[in-house]
């Protein structure tokens, strides 16, 4: 099993966490993230580093510019861990149990003629 | 192997792949992922209430499901059904909050399994990049709820 306490450290700050939900849109510079957040650049550079060091994040190097993006193989790391966030799925289609029970046995045939 | 909790799992680059077993037959389930009346009771997310809830169940047809926060923010999926078929195929598009650039191709297929029903639901992204980025904008919505559970659980 990969380490993963690191992105899990990295995760557990509401700030990086929408960072992280930021980059899902699309890399960003320094300065696009810090526009947002009501924090300074060098606050942002901070946060950044900590995600870059847990694996979440890395840096493109386009010219004079340092976009960050999603690293996806960390994120797939994280996801086959992290039972506990499709549990949030499974509690909705328990959801979905429920009301299948509480439908009659015969509903009217929704099978459409093509 | 009976899966009566959901087992997800991530299938090459591209695809998560959600099965789960329903103990009623298909045509029930069909009812409770098509029609609106009936998907406003199992979608409703706590603390967000679903304020629009559409779904034209045709080929050509197309759904929007749309939820409020506390904080009055509203997000939504919707997107275009490409084949549909009852009470066991549906393929669809879904965007999130309108963006094209965050949009998967779900096909959900439902099979008969003793009496009850198999879903199996295959979710795919353009490339490991768009699959990342859904990961972690699920991920960063629903942490909250899961530090809470591993608060609960007592795992540091």
């Amino acid at each position: 099993m990969p380490d993963l306490d690191a992105p899990f450290a990295a995760l557990a700050d509401p700030t990086r966490r929408a960072i992280l939900a930021r980059l899902a849109e699309g890399e960003a510079t320094v300065h696009d993230l810090a526009r947002p957040f009501a924090i300074s650049q060098p606050a942002i550079s901070r946060h950044l580093r900590v995600l870059e060091d847990a694996g979440l994040i890395e840096t493109r190097i386009a010219g004079t510019s340092r976009p960050r993006r999603l690293k996806p193989d960390t994120m797939a790391q994280l996801w086959d861990w992290l039972g506990q966030y499709r549990a949030l799925w499974e509690t909705q289609f328990q959801r979905l149990d429920a009301v299948l029970d509480s439908l009659p046995d015969d509903p009217p045939s929704p099978e459409r003629n093509p | 192997m009976s899966l009566d909790q959901l087992q997800t799992v991530l299938d090459g680059d591209t695809d998560i792949v959600l099965r789960r077993d329903f103990a009623h037959p298909p045509a029930k389930v069909w009812r409770a992922l098509t029609e609106p009346a009936l998907i406003r009771q199992w979608m409703a997310v706590d603390g967000h209430p679903m304020t629009r809830c559409e779904f034209d169940p045709r080929p050509g047809g197309s759904f929007h499901f749309e939820w409020q926060g506390p904080d009055g923010t509203s997000f939504f999926f919707s997107g275009p059904v490409l084949e549909i078929s009852a009470p066991h195929h549906i393929t669809h598009v879904e965007h999130f909050n309108g963006d094209p650039a965050m949009s998967a191709r779900i096909t959900t297929d439902l099979t008969p399994r003793g009496t009850g029903t198999r879903m199996t639901m295959v979710m795919r992204y353009d490339s490991a990049e768009a699959r990342a980025a859904a990961i972690a904008t699920g991920m960063t919505d629903g942490m909250d709820q899961v530090y809470a559970k591993l608060d609960e659980m007592a795992i540091d």
